[in-house]
């Protein structure tokens, strides 16, 4: 799908839909999330009382002799609710009945239900068809706005937010016009937007970036962990509260979920290992707990599905007397103990043969070692039957390495390139080593400001010992973020802009310009190398064409395709050319009768058994009469495959041998 | 405040304050029982993480702890009845069997224990440097910083507890020495 009106975000959207919190790409406006404060109703309020209402605020009821409406000549509209026509009115009071029936329902009177939609479609050349159209029902969406007749919370509809006229702040209110206001700036923004510290100070594309990535990151995903299987579950060893914090993070009690470490960065190009995105993570800190997580896996033993493949035998969980389980490391039910470190090839479970009274012993097959965290046993539904079915949660070590994804809170993403030792790491005049070093060249196309505030602002509250705001839409012109913190880092001691005198720590020498300095709050995203990275030297191949296989799974490799050859062919590296495509690929001995080139014909003759060796086989030429000239030659397995496909279809190759 | 010294030896004492003295730091760690919500490797390494008082006159050097055999360890208890309310464990709780390798502060926060739970835990340190971990380093801060003055450096060391300050500057020269006097003899050897 091509077309772009679809994804546009319409009046009716705003305020329901967050304009922020899409995706970018094919998707873009077509995946959305609500903001914050709408809400979805869910219930059937009461509507029998509504058309007597209506009736005494002045419409017609339907059937009722028709009256002459007056001399003003204009027509008169349905009123309809849910759909329904209830009677009709004049246009003049059309508009007067929206009124006063909008002033009862902010004001919770006449059992007018609090989401009641009144929308009031006036007569417009190209308009919408005109009327009074009332909607109570469910599965709309609603959000709060401020009526200023009543100075009550209203929730509106997306239908009626359309003809209302509504300021978002004081100063835009139109007199005699603006009937509502918005009840806060950030109302537009999803939950998860509204985390972003510092948003109306970003490139708009960065706080969508954020808006995927915060979803990505390894946190603290449940407080119930021991009660969880999870199949999959990430999780922060060391997290922190950010110093750093937008209204909707105290609001929605984000500290009781954290998500990120505050780090101390430095923005300098470094080393060279910071180029593209990459980031240096300080060695030290990491040693010292920077970003440690576990992820928590959980795997499923059902002795029936065992036992229905092995013929309904009538399985146990445990090991048998006689067995050394000193040697597997397994206690006697069958597992191994709790807290214990699995690796490859260790055994995991063990059950018992009850009719042939032997045991079997299952082995840890994934290459990564992973402690065993609990066992839970599973019953049936009854809680009587046997028990046949355990899981087993494992917790699987993911401390950050070299590869791993990192990101601030403003779409900065970046990859782990290095852990570099704390003594080459470069220092301020106070002693402060960053934490990570980021690269100046990441700001200037994106323009990510809120990342400077807030590395401004997170180093104040650090040396303060505060906690910042960074609730977007707070500061403006007249009273900036950057003087704001700036004052705050002079008050301290500190440059007013956040530099740093700094040294090399390789050197000691003092570097000529002043650096950026200061504390971000930095989330470790779940892509990590360990599952993605793919390598293989040699193994699995396919039967058929003795190529490798592929997929990361099956430590198959990764395909040197046509472009990657055209690549290496412009280049004239024909060695690795051949190195790739032939001798890391299906290289293969062939024999070949070099007088009519065919590769299908030579054939191993027994001679006369004489009994002894084999030496009187020898390979001949099936078509050669005179059994041929029998070579081996070094070809490519699938080409052979080729060949034997083509002589089905009645095609002979002939390999010339000149 | 170091006058007429090279920029890069000075810089190399700084270094070698960081992370080239050595000091003792729990490395081996038996846990018997932890039913605490913390995973025992995230304990181990918080007790790896806490400065232990150093003697560097007595101990010596190893690669790694062989618990049976050497001399040159220290072995730490930190065995906890279960307990009846909720608790903080501190450094404090840990019962060392050297009467001057202890935690440098009692204060330490270690894990928090809900009634009920239960953490037993035979810890050994050994001496090592920061080099290899970052809890071997003898000092948290070394600066070195420019003075108005041609010439003339402050080595600014905070040290982690473990050494004094003084000590370690001191000892940071001697193994500079040290490193020195060893190239000296490598380039012998090859010329
Ligand atoms: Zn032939």
């Amino acid at each position: 799908m091509r077309t772009t009106s679809v994804r546009k975000l319409l009046p009716e959207a705003w305020g329901f839909l967050c304009p922020v919190h899409t995706p970018d790409g094919t998707p873009c406006g077509l995946l959305n999330h609500l903001a914050a404060a709408c809400r979805v109703v869910t219930s059937t309020p009461p509507t029998v009382h509504l058309p007597k209402l209506l009736v005494s605020l002045g419409m017609t009821p339907l059937g009722a002799p028709t009256v002459a409406v007056g001399d003003t000549g204009s027509s008169s509209v349905s009123v309809l609710l849910d759909g329904r026509v209830v009677g009709e009115v004049s246009q003049a009071q059309a508009a007067e009945i929206a009124i006063k029936l909008r002033t009862l329902k902010a004001l919770g009177k006449e059992k007018v239900p609090s989401t009641l939609e009144i929308g009031l479609v006036p007569v417009l050349t190209g308009g919408q068809y005109p009327g009074l159209f009332l909607m109570s029902g469910p599965a709309r969406m609603v959000r709060p706005v401020l009526n200023l007749s009543t100075n009550t919370t209203e929730m509106i509809g997306s239908f009626e937010q359309v003809y209302m006229d509504i300021a978002v702040v004081p100063e835009e209110a139109i007199k005699d016009a603006t009937t509502h206001m918005e009840l806060d700036e950030k109302a537009m923004l999803s939950a998860i937007a509204q985390l972003t510290p510092y948003s109306d100070f970003n490139q708009s594309p960065r706080n969508m970036y954020q808006c995927q990535m915060g979803k990505q990151t390894m946190g603290t995903p449940a407080h119930s962990l021991p009660y969880r299987m999870d199949h999959k579950l990430y999780k922060l060893q060391t997290p922190q509260v950010p110093m750093v914090r937008p209204y909707a993070h105290d609001h929605l009690k984000i500290d009781n979920y954290p998500h990120g470490t505050n780090a101390v960065i430095c923005v300098i190009s470094y080393t060279g290992y910071d180029m593209e995105d990459a980031m240096i993570l300080n060695k030290a800190s990491y040693e010292r707990g920077f970003a440690h997580a576990s992820v928590y896996k959980t795997e499923l033993i059902d002795l029936q599905s065992i036992s229905k493949d092995r013929g309904g035998a009538n399985l146990q969980f445990g090991v048998l007397p006689g067995d050394n389980t000193a040697k597997t490391g397994l206690e006697g039910n069958g597992f191994p103990p709790i807290g214990a470190y699995l690796q490859e090839g260790d055994a995991f479970y063990s059950y018992v043969d009850l009719d042939a009274g032997v045991s079997k012993v299952s082995y840890y097959k994934s290459i990564e070692p992973a402690y065993l965290e609990q066992i839970k046993l599973l019953g049936d539904e009854s809680g009587e039957g046997r028990l046949q079915r355990v899981f087993l949660k494992l917790r699987v070590n993911r401390n950050p390495i070299i590869g791993d994804k990192f990101a601030s809170r403003h779409g900065q993403k970046g990859i782990c390139s290095q852990k570099w030792p704390v003594e080459n790491m470069p220092f301020t005049e106070s002693g402060m080593v960053p934490d990570i070093i980021f690269n100046p060249h990441g700001y200037p196309s994106r323009m990510t400001i809120g990342m400077m505030i807030e590395t401004m602002a997170g180093k104040s509250a650090a040396l303060h010992g505060l906690c910042h705001d960074a609730t977007p839409f707070t500061f403006s012109e007249d009273n900036s973020a950057v003087d704001y913190f700036g004052r705050l880092l002079k008050k301290a001691g500190y440059n007013y802009y956040g530099n740093e005198r700094m040294y090399s720590g390789v050197t000691g020498r003092e570097f000529e310009a002043d650096i950026f300095f200061g504390v971000v709050y930095y989330q470790r995203l779940r892509h990590m190398v360990s599952d993605k990275f793919q390598v293989r030297t040699t193994g699995p191949i396919d039967i058929v064409t003795h190529q490798p296989v592929k997929g990361r799974k099956r430590a198959g490799g990764i395909r040197f395709g046509e472009m990657e050859r055209d690549s290496l062919l412009a280049h004239g590296s024909s060695f690795l050319l051949q190195d790739r495509l032939l001798n890391c690929s299906d290289r293969s001995l062939s024999r070949l009768c070099k007088k009519c080139g065919s590769l299908l014909s030579p054939m191993l003759v027994r001679g006369p058994s004489t009994g002894t060796t084999e030496s009187s086989s020898r390979w001949r030429c099936q078509v050669c009469s005179d059994g041929g000239q029998i070579e081996i030659i070094t070809v490519p397995y699938v080409f052979r495959y080729l060949v034997a496909e083509l002589a089905a279809m009645n095609i002979r190759v002939e390999l010339s041998t000149c | 405040m170091m006058r007429n010294i090279p920029l890069p030896y000075a810089n190399a004492i700084r270094r070698i304050c960081l992370n080239g003295v050595p000091v003792f730091a729990i490395d081996k760690v038996s846990v018997r029982e932890n039913s605490s919500v913390m995973a025992d490797e995230a304990l181990a390494h918080r007790l790896g993480l806490i400065p232990l008082k150093t003697d560097l006159t007595e101990f010596k050097e190893l690669k790694s702890v062989d618990t049976d055999h050497d001399t040159s360890k220290v072995m730490l208890i930190l065995d906890l009845e279960e307990s009846d309310a909720t608790r903080t464990v501190l450094s404090g709780e840990l019962t060392s069997e050297d009467r001057f390798v202890k935690p440098v502060s009692a204060d330490i926060p270690i894990v928090v224990l809900a009634p009920g739970q239960k953490v037993w835990i035979d810890a050994y340190a050994r001496l090592g440097r920061g080099t290899e971990h970052a809890k071997w380093n003898s000092a948290n801060i070394a600066v070195l910083t420019e003075t108005d003055e041609d010439e003339e450096r402050i080595l600014t060391v905070e040290s982690t507890g473990a050494l004094p300050p003084e000590q370690i500057v001191l000892s940071a020269v001697e193994e500079l020495s040290n490193r020195i006097s060893g190239f000296k003899e490598l380039v012998s050897q090859v010329a």
